[in-house]
């Protein structure tokens, strides 16, 4: 019986590469390239936070059949992902193999601390901010590393990942410059977020977020901070407040309250955390709608 | 093996944690590097008594360093130091009317596991044996502030955890199935349930795992352990354990989880069983509210009840308070209050399921 499983397990595995992704974004870009030649599994869903996803044992089960691991690195996923991959004993995708690749190792981050850093700055990346996917050139040219990885694996598809891969990261740069317009059409140059996760979407289009409605992050807000912000959105007369919709809106409309010029909106920020998002080209265009909808 | 701490250890550790934390999270070749620390305050009617370790008052609960790094690609070392109080008995001896704890310095777990070994994981060291789910965690991971009364009773105040080697297979299945297989010394101080006077005895222990995934948001875990081994009195002491628990997390801010474990120890002429079953509730993103109860059979039965209350001010700390009622069959039940202070600095801790 065991043997058989085995045997159908490999049969699968020559078939089309298996590939778990552990984010949703990650994830698209992965699909984006990928097409039809590899099956996609992916580990944390878009609704939810990927700092603090639980090491569930079926993930481990995702990771023990898996030819590819694609993660988005940056000690993002340091909470959960060690222990998933020890726990799903597949070599294939132990860090440093074949099948472990790991995207936040090939951008340049922002927001890289340069200081020493402590725990009583809250919960600061130490390798700077991981959550690059919202930015749509950086996703372009992850896609290529992608495609090559995805080529070594399976070289009869490696032109068409790399065709896929060219035409993905095409397809983002003309919209970037679309974008742009729409955003500098708006007027708005500044917002306020939930926690930093929207910084490369705000530095790519070239907004500036002058304080997070979290006081540090990953630490809710104290009521101080919270007078803090309505202080800053008043004098920098800020029109949004954009509040990743897996964290409450209640602390934003607090503040929309004592500063009446802001308006409010819940949005999501990765691929699948709301309907209708299902590429990264998707959460861009909602995030930008956004933006418009007060102009 | 335990050994008093001497005095120059706390500035050999230190001097060692400051070139490690600089680099505990970065691409570092140091090996991540985390201490613990569980303070705890006490107060029972029957914590009268100034020359017990269970007296009432403050304590260091315990304080666990850990050090855990990749030893190449092949293997994964981890190794986890505790330092804990107790009563000095030489001292106590010589003046019993004063209590003078000790502070004792040990070795919990220092074991060496396999990175690379297809669908199994060899571990070697010493080890919290995989007998049932609550023995295999570490005092600040506890779903309580003490452990269930089954398992200090029937596996020894630090539960069943010894020299020895262990082999865990994944098997090819839809959900997550693993069987342990694991041999020990039969050796360790603390479990003398198992310290045969033939120092050739070993103690043999099987362990199987299975989690389900009833819906996204809802998981059950069924375990099933089996321990045999000699003891001191030329016969066999046999363990079983079953465990079930379900764990239901709609959002980082909303969780239920209901846990029971069941032991049996059999040593031939004495037997004795216990079962716990506690459930867990996260009204909102930094509090938990938990209530257990226990019962006892070795001999005269004990039942306890326990009510918890947790607030996590971040990943890194925690502040618990317990209420506990025990009826032992002794003239007076025991009430007891608890309240813990739960630290973690250093590598960003690793959460099990």
């Amino acid at each position: 019986m065991i043997s058989l499983l085995f045997t159908l397990f490999t049969a699968q595995a020559q078939a089309k590469l298996n590939v778990v992704a552990t984010t949703t974004d990650i994830g698209a870009i992965v699909q984006a390239v990928g097409g039809d030649a590899i099956n996609l599994s992916t580990i944390a869903k878009g609704s939810q936070d990927p700092h603090y996803i639980e090491a569930k044992p079926s993930y481990m089960i995702k990771l023990r059949d898996a030819d590819l691991l694609v993660s988005n690195g940056l000690s993002l996923e340091i909470g959960w992902l060690p222990s998933l991959i020890r726990g799903a004993r597949n070599p294939k995708v132990n860090p440093g193999s074949r099948g472990n690749l790991d995207l936040g190792s090939f951008i340049e981050p922002i927001e890289k601390p340069t200081a020493a850093i402590s725990r009583a700055m809250g919960d600061v990346h130490p390798d700077g901010n991981p959550h690059f996917t919202l930015d749509p050139i950086r996703d372009g040219d992850l896609a290529l590393k992608v495609a090559e990885r995805l080529g070594d694996l399976d070289s009869s598809n490696k032109a068409a990942f790399i065709q896929r891969a060219n035409q993905y990261r095409d397809s983002l740069t003309k919209k970037t410059v679309e974008w742009q317009k729409r955003i500098d059409a708006t007027g708005i140059k500044e917002i306020v977020t939930y926690h930093p996760s929207l910084d490369y979407f705000v530095d790519r289009f070239k907004l500036k977020v002058p304080i997070n409605l979290e006081a540090k992050p990953g630490v809710p807000p104290t009521t101080q901070h919270i007078l803090d912000v309505i202080e800053q959105v008043k004098k920098d007369k800020i029109r949004v407040i954009l509040v990743d919709n897996f964290f409450d809106t209640k602390i934003a409309d607090r503040v929309a309250k004592d500063a009446p010029g802001v308006r409010v909106e819940s949005i999501g920020n990765a691929v699948d955390s709301a309907p209708g998002l299902n590429t990264t080209s998707d959460v861009i265009e909602a995030l930008v709608q956004a933006l418009e909808k007060g102009k | 093996m335990k050994f008093a701490l001497v005095r120059a250890l706390p500035t050999f550790l230190a001097a060692l944690m400051v070139p490690c934390f600089s680099h505990a999270a970065t691409n570092s070749q140091n090996p991540d590097l985390s201490v613990n620390a569980l303070f705890l305050y006490k107060n029972s009617n029957r914590g009268y008594d100034p020359n017990t370790e269970n007296r009432n008052g403050l304590t260091v609960q315990e304080a666990e360093m850990q050090f855990a790094s990749d030893v190449d690609p092949y293997w994964r070392f981890v190794g986890t130091f505790s330092m804990s109080q107790t009563a000095d008995e030489g001292q106590l001896a010589q003046t019993p009317s004063r209590y003078s704890p000790k502070w004792v310095f040990e070795p919990e777990e220092v074991y060496a596991e396999s990175l690379d070994f297809n669908v199994f994981t060899l571990k070697v060291g010493k080890f919290k044996a995989a007998m049932g789910k609550h023995n295999q965690l570490h005092t600040h991971a506890f779903p309580f502030i003490d452990a269930p009364l089954q398992n200090t009773t029937l596996l020894g105040d630090e539960g069943l955890n010894d020299v020895g080697a262990s082999l865990a297979v994944l098997f090819p299945l839809p959900w997550f199935s693993e069987l342990s297989v694991q041999g020990f010394s039969g050796q360790s101080a603390d479990d003398s349930y198992f310290q045969s006077a033939d120092t050739s005895g070993y103690v043999g222990l099987m362990h199987l795992k299975n989690l389900w995934d009833l819906s996204d948001q809802l998981t059950a875990e069924f375990g099933l352990s089996a321990a045999t081994g000699e003891n001191s009195l030329a016969s066999s002491t046999n363990l079983y354990g079953a465990d079930l628990t379900f764990k239901w997390r709609q959002s980082l801010e909303r969780a239920f989880i209901w846990a029971t474990e069941y032991l049996h120890r059999d040593l031939g002429a004495e037997r004795a069983s216990g079962i716990a079953s506690w459930v867990q509730f996260q009204p909102s993103r930094r509090w938990w509210i938990e209530a257990r109860g226990e019962y006892l059979d070795s001999g005269a039965g004990q039942r306890k009840q326990s009510a918890l209350v947790a607030f996590d001010a971040s990943e890194f700390s925690e502040v618990r308070v317990q209420y506990d009622h025990l009826n032992d069959s002794q003239a007076k039940d025991e009430h007891r209050a608890l309240l813990q202070f739960n630290y973690t600095i250093g590598a960003h801790p690793a959460h099990a399921y």
